[in-house]
């Protein structure tokens, strides 16, 4: 198979748009699968308009951890093509997008439903019909026969928990299939940030998944770089960003971990961790004033750099806080009632995990080897894994164990910065000019706490964007829950979702 | 047997009326100092009950006559199996031979209501729990009966709380061999206790997640004044088992001291909430026959004893 068809991008950099591909449909299909089947990753498949006609192009972005590369494909579609997922499962969910938002059927589909519950853009026709959009009215798998039940949770939840709609078909305490609805919150973001401005586009991007702020804002920042031209991040500014993304990491696993513990009704750990990911929270406003870190990492670095008082100061709390997290963990992970709970629960296999296409945390805790920190290593630094030694099988006990084993690592990472005595106050913020480089297409992608937080843009020949894609890693991982839940106690649910702890506004954007 | 009111038999009923919702708070303060916390006022339950009683009661439009009934009876229930237990060297004004039974069958009779009532609403949450519900009390049953023929023959053959808890101190007195039994009844009882009353490992009161629940999705549609009435009945349960545990190892207490173990049985039970997780569902019968177990065990010494 030829491989040149590819376009491939590193991670941070840009490309003319001319250069991408349009294959045919054939070509397009075989040299996606086959470089699937060679350990690429599926980051996104979406179809855009073509610009000055109606007609669309459907692009695939994988990533290559061999060569720390993305590639990208394109061809033309007309009303309907053979779906990819058809052959690949990981496709699911993003076929049904392409589904919703331009109505393209993908044929042979194995669950055609709405993703977002928002109307098409209006060239072809509604794929199911729809008169009137109502999100979470979609047509579900019954199970049947007299002893099945189904039940349905959601989408208004007890406790602080996003909307979302969770439908099980139980035999029994056993759930056979679960299927989630979402798109309760969908707010049209990525058409918002085609008509903002640079700045006000960031603080939307923010936003997008609330407890991700920094990771989103740093492969936005990236983004945009790589789109204005050559941008030198200087080692301040890097470091800065790797600290707030640490220290989002931490604050986010520790609250995992700790609403876990309550989930399980373990009081001692849950109490500990309410408390511990405040501290890990206030440290990250120390650097910028906002607990989420929002507003730090801006397009050409930082908003503000931290000069040693504040370093100091930052790394003394973080010397008592980091003491306390390993104590309230390891309280967690002694109790034998704890581990007896969690272990072989909801497992989601290797194989399942790799078909589904998960990522991030949860990927790992399976056993694939999917870190972007290590496969695609943004413009600036890189990070080793750190799950030698664990064994994971894909349970919520191995979920549990990787969001322990990479918050203490996050922890000792920051440290590290700030003990090597580098000033970090010194040329944060190089500003970038406004200015974007026409016609051209970039593809960013960050670890986030979560996994690859993916971005894409292509720029249109007055230097706007005129397309944006932004795929949290909830997206490919729900599905991990869906697989999760199979033969499993209904009752051990929200555990399962917990171990997950999936967003639901980032999938909706 | 006569059946007189006698003073102290009426104080104890009187505090246990009064006093039983201080023992949530308890639970609570205890819980709280594991995990490092203030907690909650020790009185909370008296001001929520209070402004449960203040509100109105909201019924959907699809139950019945059973949804409105269940708080009542409940409550009903174990008012009356409370007055069967004795206090100190007093009977209960209520005692007859064979109230044991009517002990036991009088909490089955508030389950099966409260049940029914979950039922009636037709909601998914409320039928699952009401599935656990039955399922768990035919192990907790298991344990609970032959602890009581563990009571029965050393109560040599006197099938009334009353006369049995005599009995017991006799017995206790005399035997080393029966005072170990007693203390594995005990132990066995504890565990049922822990169950009866929905909290950690069985169930946890205190989740919000309605996929979990056990005793909780049952009541989740209740408001206002019934929601009072429940809150209060399982106070007084919790007390009912916490005497009882309590005068099988001391039956010969006087009163005041009686309520102090009452309130150490609950301070046991916020212990055990703090340092344990909960169960996963299916673990739970394993966990009962546990108890199960533990009180044949029981059985069988105190029928060495007695060869």
């Amino acid at each position: 198979m030829n491989t040149n068809i590819f376009l491939t991008l590193d991670n941070g950099s840009s490309a003319e748009y001319s250069s991408l591909a349009c294959v045919e449909s054939g070509t397009f299909r075989s040299a996606v699968l086959s470089a699937l089947d060679g350990g690429c990753r599926l980051l996104d498949l979406f179809a855009e308009k073509e610009q000055d006609s109606s007609n669309h192009r459907l692009v695939c972005i994988l990533g290559d951890p061999r060569t720390r590369k993305f590639k990208l494909i394109s061809t033309s579609v007309g009303s309907s093509y053979h779906a990819l997922s058809c052959d690949r499962e990981c496709f699911r969910w993003f076929e049904r997008d392409i589904a919703e938002r331009t109505g393209i059927v993908p044929e042979g589909h194995m669950n055609l439903k709405p993703l977002r519950f928002v109307k098409n853009s209006g060239v072809y026709p509604d794929v199911w019909g729809r008169d009137e959009i109502v999100p979470g009215d979609a047509a579900c798998k019954e199970l049947g026969g007299a002893a099945a039940h189904e039940v349905a949770v959601g989408p208004v939840h007890a406790g602080v928990i996003e909307p979302g709609h969770f439908r099980f078909q139980c035999f029994g305490e056993e759930v056979h299939r679960l299927e989630i609805f979402l798109g309760y919150q969908y707010r049209g973001l990525e058409k918002l940030l085609l008509n903002s401005d640079l700045s006000c586009a960031l603080k939307l991007i923010e936003v997008s998944s609330g407890d991700s702020s920094c990771a989103y804002a740093w492969c936005f920042s990236q983004l945009i770089e790589s789109l204005t031209g050559k941008v030198d991040i200087s080692p301040a500014a890097s470091a800065l960003r790797i600290i707030a993304s640490a220290l989002e990491r931490i604050a986010n696993n520790t609250g995992t971990l700790g609403a876990l513990a309550g989930d399980v009704a373990f009081l001692p750990t849950s109490s500990f961790c309410g408390r511990i990911r405040g501290d890990y929270l206030n440290c990250t406003a120390e650097l910028i004033g906002n607990r989420f870190g929002r507003g730090l990492i801006v397009p050409g670095g930082t908003s503000c750099g931290a000069d040693k008082n504040r370093c100091r100061r930052i790394l003394s709390k973080l010397r008592t806080v980091d003491r306390e997290l390993e104590h309230a963990l390891g309280l967690m992970f002694d109790a034998p009632s704890v581990l007896d709970r969690l272990e072989n629960l909801g497992t989601v296999s290797r194989e399942e995990a790799q078909r589904a296409g998960l990522t991030g945390a949860a990927g790992r805790a399976s056993g694939l080897e999917c870190d972007a920190r290590h496969d695609f290593p943004p413009a600036c630094g890189s990070i080793q894994p750190c799950l030698a030694g664990l064994e994971l099988n894909g349970s919520v006990l191995s979920r549990a164990q990787v969001y322990r084993a990479e918050a203490l690592a996050a922890a000792m990472e920051i440290r590290e910065i700030l003990e090597s005595g580098i000033d970090l106050n010194e040329n944060c913020c190089v500003p970038v000019s406004g200015e974007l480089q026409k016609e051209r297409i970039a593809v960013s992608v960050i670890e986030g706490w979560r996994g690859e937080i993916m971005q894409y843009a292509r720029t249109s020949g007055e230097g706007k964007i005129a397309s944006f894609r932004c795929i949290d890693p909830s997206l490919h991982n729900w599905r991990g829950l869906e697989i999760a839940m199979r033969g499993t106690q209904i009752s051990d649910f929200p555990i399962c979702n917990k171990s997950f702890n999936l967003s639901y506004c980032g999938v909706d954007l | 047997m006569n059946n007189v009111f006698c003073p102290v038999w009426l104080a104890n009923f009187a505090a246990a009326v009064i006093l039983c919702p201080l023992l949530f708070g308890i639970i609570a303060k205890v819980k709280a100092f594991f995990a490092g916390r203030k907690g909650i006022p020790l009185f909370q339950l008296y001001y929520d009950i209070f402004k449960l009683l203040r509100r109105g009661v909201i019924y959907s439009n699809s139950v019945s006559i059973f949804f409105a009934a269940a708080p009542c009876v409940t409550l009903a229930a174990t008012v009356v199996a409370f007055a069967l237990l004795p206090c100190q060297n007093n009977s209960s004004y209520f005692a007859f031979n064979g109230d044991i039974l009517l002990f036991v069958y009088l909490f089955a009779l508030a389950r099966a209501f409260t049940v029914l009532a979950a039922m009636d609403t037709a909601s998914s949450f409320e039928g699952m729990g009401g599935a656990r519900e039955l399922h768990f009390s035919i192990f907790s049953e298991c344990a609970l009966m032959t602890l009581f023929a563990v009571l029965c023959i050393c109560g040599s053959g006197e099938f009334s709380l009353s006369a049995i808890f005599f009995a017991v101190d006799d017995l206790a007195r005399n035997s080393g061999l029966a005072t170990m039994a007693l203390l594995l009844a005990a132990v066995g009882f504890f565990i049922v206790m822990l169950a009866e009353n929905c909290r950690v490992p069985v169930d946890d009161p205190e989740t919000h997640l309605e996929l979990t629940m056990i005793h909780e999705a049952m009541i989740l549609d209740y408001s206002g004044v019934d929601m009072a009435i429940i809150h209060y009945a399982s106070a007084l349960k919790l007390w009912v088992f916490g005497q009882f545990m309590v005068m099988m190892l001391f039956p010969q207490l006087p009163a005041h001291w009686v309520w102090a173990g009452v309130f150490a049985s609950a301070a046991a039970v916020g212990v055990v909430e703090s340092v344990t997780a909960r169960f996963r569902l299916l673990k739970v019968p394993h966990y009962l026959m546990g108890a199960f177990a533990i009180e044949l065990a029981a059985l069988a010494l105190f029928i060495w004893e007695n060869l």
